[in-house]
């Protein structure tokens, strides 16, 4: 297992190089001139030669990137242009908000979708089924900005049960780790239906109900075990997926994170600070995958016996 | 008799792929279901085990008595409670009949607990002599195993053994050599035949393979399209085949002393469950076939011998 | 061929699902390309005078922050909202279906290049990649549409790419090549025609997506700019409209739920109709 993990981790040695060099091609790919995309405007020619050797602009890419990434490394990803303050404090400051949501709705998604596909499995074909494969469609359909909106408005503003937005207290991660969670809800639940359904059908199954073993034991013991190895997958394919819904959550119910930050750093162009969010969340995306890779090959005992 | 079947009827919505079939199996007697895919051999087995809901079928008709009492229409946590341990089933491909995610030791355990009430360690124990009976090499290390560790003939012993945990009386064998190496397949056959005669038990194979019949059986059902269509004792079987398909299926065998390019089979295929002729199901196939055979369905009239056969033809001769 | 996928349209259509997908899609399009005409009131017209007003018989879905009807402004903003998501996808397709054919029919390094950097997206949240992307092009509709289809390629080049390979090793194929075939001719006239089915229904069923994306972008501020309309960027008022005027932002959102919810039905409908087995198994 930990050779696996570590090799795991040298495959990722190229997957950050060409994320790094995607973000550091941002600042040369927007239009016009990098400085002014870093200047405040009515700033003077003077301010523009300082900046511009502050970026290392007046230099070649190759040693741009080389400076860029050796400052990165050592955690420096430079000074947000609109708050003057370095990117790398404004996202230590608001990464702990996104990883408590994060977290909170990818265990609140992967819970709640596997209990929601175990019970739609196991009444295949009845109106429980239904009403469940219903809910996944419609949580896969319904933009999670827009739940997050219908949240607030009935249990916020109508019903009061929960503060309105803001990151005080764990009441005020009920409905962003609802909105944030249906999505991957929705797909979770569905991967486990079927891989259930398809588990079922298989040979074993018919022995295990031949050995007189109760149908729910079944189903929770053994079937359930295989269809977690599909699920785990599509998890550790689509993790940056809950991550993803939670960057727009976070901007709905104004809490602080990477998400707003990123969405507040787009609209006023601070491009310094587009690139450490860009950076950060690209990173998450591939390390949850990682974990997902490592769990997912714990799981199962071919995999486990082969890469011990 | 420990198991008894009467004009079974299995149905599936509105087609009944398995009727009138009338069977029996005593103690210590090995009982061979022979015909092609599609015969229904498979779904009487299902039947008898009470698991014809999981795959959407029903008993329509019929009963079928295990030990006196009539296993059709028993609530589910009766049959529960016969399945696995008095009744018990070997599937027919080892490969996929075993959990791949769980040791081996603890599935064979699974029916010991279940049925005998056993504990954790007296069940392992008990599995420990199941797979020393079986012959399977080192079992205390197999035991710690995951069936992907073992050879498919290896996977057929711990099926059998999983089979034999609940102190069964009958035990249904499905195919249990299709999937496996000619050279394990009588092996996997010798070890069924010394467990009825050690044991007692009734079995019920389900095979297709006239060479496994001819080894194992003492009686054979020969079934054609959902119905049993000649039952008889082994060697009258071979000696006197009296139904036009099992002539047919007989002349199927391979033999070594015959001439070269000879080998014969039998003509046109099994029809399907939705184009089923009016008459003896085997008409349009028969060599023998007569203008009654393509109107009456001949029914199975079993003789005090215990032989009998379903065809207007055999029984006019 | 093209027969029988027009008797496949015609069978899903005559679904009840289908059907009922069907025609809400229809009506949606033609409310769209027909906006100009449909809208009781021209979607920029301001009145100060009656802001902020709940539904009502001379405004069914209510007014603005400005007094615009919210209805007139709905039907104008699903012509940005569809037209956007088709236009991407369309060129996420056409991208799609050139990449993973080439990479699925002549494999090499190319394909191997491409391929990993296709499955480093892949990981990616979608919203993610358009996020990165609005980042260089910058925000307005342009840019929501480049994001959008380059955040869709990975799936379609994917998908190409395995019906190619699969479809390459059939017996039809490999005998077609071993005649003395061209490239060219084993690739559309063999190939794609044949790869194309799934890849569309693959579409349609993104096209969803992609309006959910949309909005998405739109809500944040990076799609379409003042006073043209979208559906999301009609909610990207956000909360301080929502205590005053729900309804500017709860009908838009629904519009889209619902639009997606029917392109889903509908799709379903569709590969439930070319599924050759569950013809036999009717049967």
């Amino acid at each position: 297992m930990i050779g696996f993990t570590l090799r795991r981790l040298v495959l990722l040695l190229p997957v950050f190089f060409v994320v790094s060099l995607v973000v550091f091609f941002i600042i040369h790919l927007v239009p016009g001139d990098p400085i002014d995309n870093l200047m405040r405007a009515g700033s003077t020619p003077e301010q523009r030669l300082q900046i511009a050797a502050k970026y290392g602009l007046d230099r070649s890419l190759v040693e741009q990137y080389v400076t860029w990434m050796g400052r990165l490394l050592t955690g420096d990803l430079g000074t947000s242009i609109i708050q003057g303050r370095p990117v790398s404090a404004l996202i230590a400051r608001n990464l702990p908000y996104s990883l408590e949501l994060g977290i909170a709705a990818l265990l609140f998604s992967t819970l709640t979708g596997i209990a929601a596909g175990v019970i739609a499995a196991s009444y295949q074909g009845t109106r429980v089924d239904d009403s469940i494969t219903g809910f996944i469609l419609l949580g896969s359909t319904v933009p999670s900005f827009w739940l997050g909106l219908l949240l607030i408005l009935v249990f916020a503003v109508w019903l009061g049960w929960v503060p309105v937005s803001g990151a005080r207290g764990w009441s005020s991660l009920i409905l962003p780790t609802i909105a944030a969670g249906l999505g991957g809800i929705a797909l979770v639940a569905r991967v486990t239906r079927i891989a259930m359904i398809e588990t079922s059908r298989q040979d074993f199954v018919t022995l295990l109900h031949a050995k007189g073993l109760p149908p729910f034991i079944i189903q929770l013991r053994h079937v359930l075990r295989h269809a977690m190895v599909p699920v785990v997958t599509i998890l550790s394919l689509r993790i940056g997926w809950v991550l993803g819904g939670a960057v727009t959550i976070e901007y709905v119910f104004a809490r602080p994170g990477l998400g707003s930050l990123l969405i507040r750093a787009l609209n006023q162009r601070d491009y310094p600070l587009v690139q450490g969010c860009l950076l950060m969340l690209a990173m998450a995306v591939i390390i949850g995958a990682l974990i997902g890779d490592i769990v997912q090959a714990a799981m199962d005992p071919r995999q486990r016996e082969a890469r011990a | 008799m420990l198991l008894d079947l009467e004009m079974l009827r299995i149905s599936f919505g509105a087609f009944a792929p398995v009727d009138q079939v009338t069977l029996s199996v005593d103690r210590g007697e090995i009982l061979g279901i022979v015909g092609e895919s599609g015969s229904g051999k498979s779904l009487t087995a299902t039947a008898i085990m009470g698991l014809l809901p999981r795959i959407g079928g029903q008993v329509a008709a019929g009963t079928i008595r295990f030990d006196g009492t009539n296993l059709v229409g028993l609530p589910e946590r009766q049959m529960r409670r016969l399945r696995g341990g008095r009744i018990a089933l070997i599937t027919q491909n080892p490969m996929t009949s075993l959990d791949s995610m769980m040791r081996i030791g603890p599935q064979i355990d699974q029916a010991a607990r279940l049925h005998l009430g056993l504990g954790r360690s007296a069940a392992r124990a008990k599995s420990l002599e199941l797979m020393a009976d079986l012959r399977i090499p080192d079992p205390a290390s197999v035991y710690d195993l995951f069936p992907h560790q073992l050879s498919g003939g290896m996977k057929q012993r711990i099926v059998i053994a999983m089979a034999l945990a609940g102190d069964p009386e009958l035990l249904i064998a499905d195919e249990p050599t299709t999937a496996l190496d000619v050279t394990v397949q009588a092996q996997i056959v010798q070890i069924l035949v010394d467990l009825v005669r050690q044991r007692g038990l009734g079995l019920i194979l389900i095979t297709h393979d006239m060479g496994v019949v001819a080894q194992a059986c003492d009686r054979v059902a020969v079934m054609y399209c959902g119905r049993v269509v000649e039952l008889a004792e082994v060697d009258a079987l071979f000696a006197q085949p009296r139904h036009p398909y099992t002539q047919a299926l007989i002349r199927c065998i391979p033999r070594h002393d015959m001439a070269r390019g000879t080998m014969s089979a039998i003509p046109g295929v099994v029809p399907s469950a939705a184009a089923q002729p009016p008459g003896c199901r085997f008409n349009p196939r028969c060599a023998r076939v007569a203008d009654r055979c393509r109107i009456e369905i001949p029914e199975l009239r079993i003789g005090v011998s215990g032989n009998g056969v379903a065809c207007h033809v055999a029984e006019a001769a | 061929m093209i027969r029988h996928r027009a008797l496949a349209m015609l069978k899903a259509v005559s679904t009840f699902k289908g059907g009922i997908s069907g025609a809400f899609l229809l009506l949606l399009v033609i409310g769209a390309l027909f906006a100009p005409w449909l809208s009781p009131y021209p979607y920029d017209q301001q009145d100060l005078g009656i802001m902020n007003q709940a539904p009502s018989l001379t405004h069914l879905f209510g007014t603005d922050e400005f007094g615009r009807d919210v209805l007139s402004r709905m039907i104008t903003g699903a012509r940005t909202s569809l037209s956007v998501s088709i236009t991407a996808i369309g060129i996420s397709v056409a991208l799609g279906l050139v990449l993973g054919a080439t990479c699925g029919y002549f494999g090499g390094t190319f394909d191997r290049i491409v391929m990993t950097v296709i499955d480093l997206t892949w990981s990616f949240p979608e919203i993610l990649i358009a996020l990165m992307l609005v980042a260089i092009i910058g925000p307005g509709l342009e840019g929501v549409v480049i994001a959008i289809a380059i955040a869709y390629l990975a799936q379609f080049t994917r998908l190409t790419r395995t019906q190619i390979m699969s479809l390459k090793s059939e017996t039809y194929v490999e005998a077609t090549i071993s005649l003395g075939a061209g490239h060219a001719h084993v690739l559309f006239s063999h190939l794609l025609p044949n790869a194309l089915a799934p890849v569309l229904v693959a579409a349609m069923l993104a096209t969803g997506d992609a309006i959910i994306l949309e909005a998405t972008l739109g809500f944040f501020g990076l799609g379409a700019q003042p006073p043209t309309p979208s559906w999301g960027a009609m909610m990207s008022s956000g909360t301080a409209q929502l205590f005053i005027a729900p309804w500017v932002i709860l009908l838009p959102g629904l519009a889209v739920a619902l639009t997606v919810v029917f392109i889903n039905l509908f799709g379903d409908a569709v590969i439930a109709a070319l599924d050759v087995r569950a013809k036999f198994r009717e049967a």
